[in-house]
């Protein structure tokens, strides 16, 4: 795509002639931006499940109505550009659903490479808006547009779209694992009804009704319908099946000739399902009637393929879209909202919980019956609202997965292997600041296992492994966190080499023991790479450290482990919401601090000789034979307070990533759940202080980052 | 850059302001950027700020920074009485609270009104002052609160780094 800029002048988004100003109809653009973005998302994704299984008419539907979307959007806001692009794309898609061109490879190649172009050209679009709307200041390191070429993917999609059509090669199939789980979707979604309801003379609502609605913009739900939309059937044969399928029992009784119609008649007037009436009266047997009844719960389907007016493979096909169907719909119940209203929606029900608090602990002494019924149903509200808004933060996996495959099919192009990409539990929620940064470690550790991880064909071939490397990526909950998976069946990490290259740096000395976990997660080390070579995709050894510092900026872990030969896990843990932090509130002088849980060891009060001063080292504390460094936090912050001696104050034992030491600090005040709340760009220098928390009084807290205070305090010596 | 200079100092600087006074001098903020005035509530201080930087509050769940803007402007602190009061003022798509000694009232000023800054004395770095407005026989300074913010941001900055 890459051509010099001298060519790509006459392409440069000042071709653009935008029919509104951004100014103005700021709403429009930006709604715009937004929806093409997902319309991107949905096509990439389709693109990308017709490659992997099978490819059916819905899908090609939905990738053709999004891509048609896009076109008359940007139509309409004057982006000839895109309108160009998608308009050729467009075209292309309608063939294909129309069954004139087949879906081939390079089909799929030049449907995203088109997707790629036009995300661009929307990205560009989005950088002029921002610096429009002042949301960005241009300046050196502000994001530029990028001047894309759009004329030799045009000229790609028009040779194809000219090439003569070759019908006999691979046509939509519905995958045959759909039959088995698809004969509950036939009826409309009525609950499981019992049989003696079925047989019941009282009106089944089966509206079936076959309505002539346009193709496009209609939910066709009902098999019937898809069956003729595809030609597959003809509205009479369509009539002649839904007719048999409402039959009553009644009818099918009589037609078959096993009763009258006035003993049918005498039946139906008494409250009884007709047939157990019948059996009863000895009119008919119980055979006879069972028979009736098979025939009675039929579904279109069977009684389509029974009679041979259709195949069972067009009934799958038909039913597979009907799955599809039923699938958007519901996705579509949703609303978008802007973050930054429920960011302050969110922050507002916080004080609403303290206020709640504080109103609770005032009426425990007024002792009011009345109102103490009031309040805590109060109480329970509040925390119900709580709970919701919390909930509203929430965001699926799924679009982060998909982004994931289209990244591993890339990749695994790239390095000529050939990858089965298994994606479970995209439905896993998690707080949508955590989803924002998982992406990057995600990405970086996918490449890994592709690039290092599984090996080449023949490699694999050889070791009597399948030719196709698998990579599976899952997520789910356990024990109060979010567990990510990444899982390959590559040849696994070298003990041996990493153990060496390690020794090499000077990480370890060649003495000490390493349990083979220990050895496997050395890799999260900084500058360890076990490559031989670098490749533009990774081996510089820069990757992996990176993971696990964005991901313990998350507070959350890493870990990795292997079996030579046979491949490897990476496990990533995430706590379900960042925007919580459970810790110990402290007071030095007037102001509370609060640390996290989990950095404390443990917390007591020293003795006048466990407190000691060491040549050069500073003041250290005794604690069962080992001293550690003690810090002291008025000190460091400057704080006035009257406790000044250890043996009468706290010292509170943390963990940072470099080691233990002793904070001092004046009482511990209780432990705390708090909602974090960062102070914002002003303070992010502030070295020790990692955010603020508002406390059960009302009153703002500091939050401590221990490895920052341990810093703040060599530095200040 | 220059074209934009240009335009400020032809913009007019008319309008309503909110007053306020400082020592003996009454001043004048753009009553647009003032999002509310509360009382002096409880502070928790920050560690290793300059020392006009106050520290935190909780403003119905937010936590915004607060300024004594007579340590800014270099004038001795004065003990908080009845009448100080902090103007929360939103200045970059952030919110930011400014202590004073009292709050005056929102006064409106024409562009008759408005004169150019002389040279002042040391003290006040005359970057913050968009003019002078003469209202009822009173001098407003008149403040641009984003130029007195960002160069807080900017020494800020500094004085962590040292």
């Amino acid at each position: 795509m890459s051509k010099t800029n001298e060519e790509v002048q006459n392409s440069s988004p000042e071709s653009d002639e935008l029919t509104l100003d951004i100014k103005e109809d700021s709403e429009i653009f930006l709604e715009f931006l937004s929806e093409v973005h997902d319309h991107l998302e949905d096509s990439e994704s389709n693109v990308l499940s017709i490659e992997d299984d099978a490819c059916d008419y819905e899908t090609i539907n939905a990738i053709f109505r999004s891509i048609h979307s896009i076109k008359g959007s940007a139509g309409f806001l004057g982006l000839t550009e895109m309108q160009k692009l998608s308009h050729e794309l467009e075209a292309l898609l309608d063939k294909v659903r129309k069954d004139e061109i087949t879906i081939t490879q390079e089909i799929i190649n030049i449907s995203l490479s088109s997707i790629d172009v036009l995300r661009k050209l929307r990205d560009n679009l989005e950088i002029k808006v921002n610096i429009e709307l002042g949301n960005v200041k241009e300046s050196a390191s502000s994001p530029k547009e990028q001047p894309i070429d759009i004329q030799p993917l045009i000229d790609t999609l028009v040779s194809i779209l000219n090439k003569e059509n070759k019908p006999e090669e691979i046509v939509p199939q519905a995958s045959s694992d759909q039959s088995n789980t698809v004969d509950t979707e036939l009826h409309n979604p009525e609950s499981p009804q019992e049989r003696t309801d079925k047989t019941n003379n009282s009106e089944q609502e089966e509206d079936f009704g076959v309505a002539g609605e346009d193709q496009e913009s209609s939910e066709k739900d009902f098999l019937g319908e898809i069956l003729l939309d595809e030609g597959t059937i003809t509205q009479d044969q369509l009539d002649k099946a839904l007719e048999e399928s409402r039959k009553k029992i009644g009818e099918i009784l009589i037609e078959e000739g096993v009763t009258t119609a006035e003993k049918v008649e005498s039946a139906l007037g008494e409250q009884k399902p007709v047939g157990q009436i019948l059996t009863e009266k000895g009119e008919i047997t119980e055979t006879q009637l069972t028979g009736a009844l098979k025939q009675q719960d039929r579904k279109v389907g069977e009684i389509l393929v029974d009679s041979g007016t259709t195949t069972a493979n067009d009934i799958d096909t038909a039913l597979q879209s009907q799955q599809n169907q039923r699938r958007t719909k519901l996705q579509s119940r949703t609303v978008k909202v802007d973050t930054v209203k429920l960011d302050n929606l969110f922050d507002l029900v916080g004080e609403l919980v303290i206020t709640n608090t504080l109103i609770c602990g005032e009426m425990k002494s007024a002792n009011n019956n009345g109102t103490s019924k009031n309040l805590s149903q109060l109480t329970k509200i509040t925390k119900d609202i709580q709970d919701q808004v919390m909930s509203m933060r929430m965001v699926t996996l799924k679009q982060t997965f998909q982004k994931m495959s289209r990244l591993v099919r890339d990749v695994s192009l790239r390095s000529g292997k050939k990858v089965k990409f298994h994606i479970s539990g995209e439905d896993t929620e998690l707080d949508k600041n955590v989803i924002e940064e998982l992406a990057d470690p995600l990405v970086h550790i996918l490449r890994n296992s592709i690039d290092h991880g599984v090996e080449a064909e023949e490699d694999r071939v050889s070791k009597g492994k399948p030719a196709e490397g698998l990579v599976k990526l899952s997520a789910f909950h356990r024990g109060g966190n979010i567990v990510i998976e990444i899982q390959d069946d590559g040849k696994g990490l070298q003990k041996d080499k990493i153990l060496q290259k390690a020794i090499d740096r000077g990480m370890v000395t060649s003495q000490s023991s390493l349990t083979d976990n220990q050895i496997y997660n050395l890799i999260f080390a900084p500058g360890l790479s076990t490559a031989d070579k670098i490749t533009n995709i990774s081996g510089r050894g820069v990757g992996m450290d990176v993971v696990k510092k964005n991901i313990e900026k998350l507070r959350g872990n890493v870990e990795v482990t292997s079996e030579e030969g046979k491949g490897s896990t990476f496990t990533i843990k995430l706590p379900l919401t960042l925007a919580i932090i459970d810790g110990i509130v402290v007071n030095v002088g007037d102001t509370k601090y609060i640390i996290p849980t989990v950095s404390i060891e443990e917390s007591l009060r020293p003795t006048k000789e466990d407190v000691s001063t060491v040549k050069n080292k500073g003041e250290v504390v005794n604690i069962r034979g080992s001293l550690l460094s003690l810090v002291r936090l008025h000190d460091l912050y400057k704080i006035d307070t009257k406790k000044t001696n250890p043996w009468e104050s706290i010292v509170v034992v943390v963990e940072s990533a470099e080691g233990k030491y002793g904070v001092l600090v004046d009482e511990l005040l209780g432990q705390q759940q708090v909602v974090i709340k960062s102070l914002g760009d002003r303070f992010k220098n502030v070295k020790g202080i990692s955010g603020s928390a508002i406390l059960g009084d009302g009153r703002v807290g500091l939050i401590l980052d221990v490895s920052g205070v341990r810093e703040a305090f060599i530095g200040s010596n | 850059m220059e074209a934009v200079a240009e335009e400020k100092l032809t913009k007019s600087h008319e309008g309503k302001y909110l007053t306020f006074v400082l020592g003996s001098e009454e001043y004048g903020i753009e009553i647009l950027k003032v999002r509310e005035i509360i009382g002096i509530m409880d502070i928790t201080s920050v560690p290793q700020t300059p020392d006009y930087m106050k520290g935190v509050i909780n403003l119905r769940g937010k936590v915004i920074p607060v300024i004594d803007l007579r340590l800014k402007f270099a004038m001795t602190e004065q003990e908080h009485t009845q009448e100080t009061c902090t103007i929360v003022v939103e200045v970059n798509d952030s919110l930011i609270g400014i202590i004073v000694d009292t709050v005056s009232e929102v006064v409106d000023v024409g562009v008759e009104e408005i004169e150019d800054t002389p040279q002042l004395g040391q003290g006040i770095d005359t970057d913050f002052i968009t003019g002078l407005g003469k209202v009822k026989e009173k001098i407003i300074i008149l403040l641009d609160i984003e130029q007195v913010m960002s160069t807080e941001e900017l020494e800020l900055v500094e004085e962590l780094a040292k």
